[in-house]
């Protein structure tokens, strides 16, 4: 039996639709030499978020207890600086995923209810009253993996409307607070039952080592208080630590959930 | 991953966007989410944050990104201009291409890739006009990606 002519044309345009451009892939080389490179770098660093790290402990062997990481007390200090309430702002938005990693409902509504009293501080609650109402009704319902995506969706409605306000370093601020925030548990969950496999999760020494450029970039009122001071020395302390091997030492694992604790209290503290 | 029984839709919508010079990226991220929207349902995470630009046909652009063994991920391109055609490779840190899976739609194209260290990868990307004769312009683009 024949094929119609019309169907073939159809069948021939379908398959150039679907196919027409996989030989092109295979022009790009299979090897790039990484020291001169023909092609511009984009700037922009987008950090992996917490629950893209913190999934990986669930893949190995030995049952994180996250639980015990859920932040409890959220007697912040309100300070007036807003640096400062940036940065407490990058933690509670690492907070609400190491809730939603526990499942637990208390822990995502308090770590939600901070982030909305913070944001409206910072004027950003017109954009992040519906992510919040989203995530407390997705938490009711059990929904983690709905709460995982609207934490995600709120961390880049807050950095874009910082940027809008000309607040990119604020922006800034909240993406490393966030990394700290989720190294530290992270390192604390490692430091719980160490193998080699589990430390692997931390060789991040360039997104490190990222933030450190970052800051030291900021204007020199903002990187010279105390707080910024710490934060700045602690992550080059990071860097090299993480930079160390790819699987980091227990000790090293140690070292960095210590420096990262040291930063978050100093922010934590900080007027 | 049945990319394919979506693609057909896909590939309708694509020839319904008018063939406006000025493309919007939006209108990438958009595609890319369409595109996306079976791997969600395969257990993939898809980041609210995305990269785009303009990119000028024939120059390519490279974006470094910390990835993570033990995690799948798929990266993908696209752009709301019609008759390009895209290019889209994942290197790791020695600047072997490590790139296992494929899929190739009208105006999208995505890199599946299962990092066998963690570490910082390159993900290198190229835009070009299919007709040779059309000269060089910026075209808007996007790149996002999902995880599991």
């Amino acid at each position: 039996m024949s094929i119609p002519t019309s169907l073939k044309i159809g069948l021939s345009l379908l398959g150039s639709l679907l196919f027409s451009h996989s030989s092109l892939a295979e022009q790009l080389p299979t090897k790039l030499d990484l020291s001169s490179i023909p092609a511009t770098f984009i700037d922009d660093v987008i950090v992996p978020n917490p629950d893209e790290v913190f999934s990986l402990m669930d893949k190995l062997p030995g049952q994180p207890d996250w639980s015990s990481k859920v932040r409890k007390d959220f007697a912040i200090n309100k300070p007036g600086n807003r640096t400062t309430l940036a940065l407490i702002f990058g933690t509670l938005i690492a907070d609400g995923f190491v809730a939603v990693q526990a499942e637990d409902t208390e822990g995502v509504k308090n770590a939600g209810r901070e982030i909305l009293a913070l944001s409206k501080t910072l004027g950003l609650e017109e954009a992040v009253v519906p992510h919040c109402n989203a995530i407390i009704s997705a938490c009711q319902n059990r929904l983690w993996d709905d709460v995982r995506g609207e934490i995600d969706q709120t961390h880049k409605t807050v950095k874009e409307t910082m940027a809008m306000m000309q607040d990119e370093q604020l922006a800034q601020c909240v993406s490393v607070s966030g990394w700290v925030r989720g190294t530290e548990v992270l390192t604390g969950l490692v430091g719980d039952g160490y193998s080699p496999e589990k430390a692997e999760i931390l060789h991040q020494p360039d997104l490190a080592a990222h933030f450190v450029k970052q800051l030291e970039a900021m204007d020199p009122e903002t990187i010279e208080s105390p707080a910024m001071q710490t934060i700045l020395k602690g992550l080059k302390d990071v860097t090299r630590l993480m930079s160390e091997r790819q699987e980091l030492s227990a000790q090293s694992v140690t070292q960095i959930h210590e420096i990262c604790a040291q930063i978050l209290a100093s922010i934590r503290a900080d007027k | 991953m049945n990319i394919l029984k979506s693609a057909p839709f896909l590939a309708s919508l694509v020839l319904l966007i008018p063939p406006s010079a000025s493309a919007m990226v939006d209108e990438a991220h958009s595609l890319i989410m369409e595109v996306a929207a079976p791997f969600v349902e395969e257990g993939f995470t898809i980041r609210a944050d995305y990269w785009n630009g303009k990119l000028e046909t024939g120059k390519q652009k490279l974006i470094r990104h910390q990835l993570f063994r033990g995690n799948e991920y798929w990266f993908w391109l696209a752009t709301s201009d019609p008759g390009c055609s895209l290019k889209i490779e994942v290197y790791d840190a020695e600047g072997q291409a490590v790139t296992i899976e494929r899929t190739d739609i009208p105006n999208c194209a995505g890199a599946r890739v299962t990092p066998t260290k963690t570490g910082s990868y390159y993900i290198l990307v190229k835009i070009d006009w299919e007709e040779a004769s059309k000269a060089a312009s910026n075209v808007g683009w996007a790149v996002a990606y999902g995880y599991r």
